[in-house]
C-alpha cells in the first residue's frame, strides 16, 4: 500500500478533483502550487502562473521534451501549445476575465465567505501577491487551506479579526478535512475526507458546521 | 550612450553602478528565483548606499538590499512572507523599526504601473473590484457603469533586470518565466542595466525575437566567468 500523502498534498489533490476539465486555471505559491501535480494532462486543464507561464503541467508525468521549470517551490514542465509572457500580458489575461478559477491559500475565511490571505498576525507589512485581481476576475474562487494553523487554532471562523482586502467571497473551501462552503451564518460540509467524522470536523471549526 | 549604436555595453561589474547615489528610486527585476539579477543586487548591497525606494515583486529577492540598510521606501506586492523564515528578515526588522515603510500593489497592477511608465502613460483606470484596498491614488470614476480607481504609472531613475540572453549592444530576450518584470521594467527607468546570462555578438539574436531592444538599455554585465 502506498504511504499516505502529506497533507498539503491531500489537499490540493482533493481541489484537483474540484476544478473543471477543459478550463484555464490560475494557481499560485503554496498548496494551489501542488494542485497540478493532482491533475493528468488528459483533463485538459490550462494552467496559468503569474510570472506568464501559461500551459504547464506537473513534471511527475507528462511528455518528458517540454522545459522543466522550477518555481513556486515545485518543479513542472511546459505542456504542447503553453505560452510565455511577461507579467503585463499575464495578468491582462487574468483581469479581462479568462479564467474559470482561481486557487488562493489564505490564513482565515469566515461565515460569509470573505478571507484573509495577505495579512497574518505579527507581519508588519502584507502579501498580496496578484490574489485581488485573481479573485476579482476569476469565475470560481477556490480556497485551498490547511483546516488549522500551526499552533492548532481554527482557519474556518465565525468572523476573521486579521484584515480581509477584498469583497469577494470564496466559491469553495479545501480542507485535508474536506470540501466546505460558506453559507452565512456557518460553514456547510459538501464532502468528507475518508475516516474523517463530522464531530472531528465540528471540533476544528470556529463556528457551526452543517452536514448534508 | 557612446560610440555609435554597434558599441558593446558590456561592462564591469564594478562600473555597473557608476551615477548610482542615495536617494535613488530602483526597479528591481525578476520573480522569486526566475530571472532575478542576483549578482546586481548583491554588487549594489556592497556598495552602502542609502535612502532608496525599490520598485520589486517580492521583498525576498532585495533581501542584501534591506540587510545592508539602503531602502527606505518599497512598493511591492509580496512585503511580509509568512513563515518563521519572513519573520526573521532584514525587511521585517526595518520595517518594525520604522526605517521601512512599504506600499503594497496587486501584481498585475504594479506591472502594468511599471508597463505604463515606460509607454508614455501617466495614469490609467482599472475596475475597483480588482485592486480591493491596495490602489496608489483616491480618484474614482464611473466608466461603463463600473466603478474605476486611478492608478498612476511608476518610472524610475534606474532599473537592475536580468536577460536569459543579451547580445553585446543590448538586444534583449528571455526564455521561460524569466521575463516577468523584467521586460516592462527595461521601459521604465532612466538608467537601465542588465545581468545578462547569457550573452553573444551583436547580431545574432534575430531581430524579430528581439524583445526589448538595445535602444532601452545602457550597460551590461556578462556572465560571471
Amino acid at each position: 500500500m502506498a504511504p499516505p500523502l502529506p497533507r498539503r498534498e491531500q489537499i490540493a489533490r482533493r481541489a484537483a478533483a474540484h476544478l473543471r476539465d477543459g478550463t484555464f486555471v490560475n494557481v499560485g505559491i503554496g498548496i494551489p502550487g501542488l494542485v497540478p501535480h493532482h491533475v493528468p494532462d488528459e483533463r485538459a486543464i490550462t494552467f496559468h502562473a503569474e510570472h506568464g507561464v501559461i500551459g504547464f503541467g506537473s513534471d511527475r508525468f507528462g511528455p518528458a521534451e517540454g522545459a522543466e521549470l522550477a518555481f513556486f517551490a515545485s518543479t513542472y514542465r511546459m505542456r504542447p501549445g503553453g505560452f510565455l509572457c511577461d507579467h503585463t500580458r499575464s495578468f491582462a489575461l487574468v483581469r479581462s476575465g479568462r479564467l474559470e478559477a482561481t486557487v488562493l491559500g489564505a490564513f482565515e475565511v469566515e461565515a460569509s465567505g470573505r478571507f484573509a490571505n495577505y495579512r497574518s498576525a505579527g507581519m508588519s507589512s502584507g502579501c498580496p501577491g496578484g490574489s485581488p485581481e485573481l479573485a476579482g476576475a476569476a469565475r470560481r474562487v477556490i480556497l485551498t487551506l490547511e483546516h488549522r494553523d500551526r499552533h492548532g487554532r481554527p482557519r474556518l471562523v465565525a468572523e476573521t479579526t486579521l484584515p480581509v482586502a477584498l469583497p469577494r467571497r470564496a466559491d469553495l473551501i479545501v480542507t485535508e478535512l474536506g470540501t466546505f462552503s460558506a453559507n452565512g451564518s456557518g460553514f456547510t460540509a459538501l464532502e468528507l475526507a475518508e475516516g474523517v467524522s463530522t464531530h472531528d470536523v465540528q471540533e476544528a471549526t470556529a463556528a457551526e458546521v452543517t452536514f448534508r | 550612450m557612446t560610440g555609435g549604436p554597434n558599441a558593446t555595453k558590456v561592462v564591469a561589474l564594478n562600473d555597473a553602478f557608476t551615477g548610482f547615489t542615495d536617494g535613488m528610486t530602483i526597479m528591481v527585476g525578476g520573480w522569486g528565483d526566475c530571472g532575478t539579477p542576483n549578482r546586481l543586487i548583491r554588487a549594489l548591497a556592497d556598495l552602502g548606499l542609502r535612502n532608496l525606494t525599490l520598485i520589486v515583486t517580492g521583498s525576498g529577492s532585495v533581501e542584501p538590499l534591506n540587510e545592508a540598510g539602503s531602502v527606505a521606501h518599497i512598493i511591492t506586492s509580496f512585503g511580509s512572507y509568512p513563515g518563521r523564515v519572513g519573520a526573521a528578515s532584514a525587511f521585517e526588522r526595518r520595517c518594525r523599526e520604522g526605517r521601512l515603510t512599504v506600499e503594497l500593489c496587486s501584481q498585475g497592477i504594479l506591472a502594468e504601473r511599471i508597463r505604463a511608465g515606460g509607454a508614455g502613460i501617466p495614469a490609467f483606470y482599472v475596475e475597483e473590484r480588482l485592486v480591493g484596498e491596495f490602489r496608489s491614488g483616491s480618484e474614482v470614476r464611473m466608466l461603463n457603469g463600473r466603478s474605476c480607481v486611478l492608478e498612476t504609472a511608476l518610472h524610475a531613475d534606474a532599473a537592475i533586470i536580468g536577460a536569459s540572453l543579451a547580445d553585446t549592444r543590448g538586444n534583449l530576450f528571455w526564455r521561460d518565466g524569466e521575463r516577468n518584470f523584467n521586460e516592462p521594467m527595461a521601459y521604465a527607468a532612466d538608467l537601465v542595466v542588465v545581468e545578462a546570462f547569457d550573452l553573444v555578438e551583436a547580431g545574432w539574436i534575430e531581430p524579430e525575437i528581439v524583445m526589448a531592444p538595445a535602444l532601452v538599455v545602457d550597460r551590461i554585465v556578462a556572465p560571471a566567468p
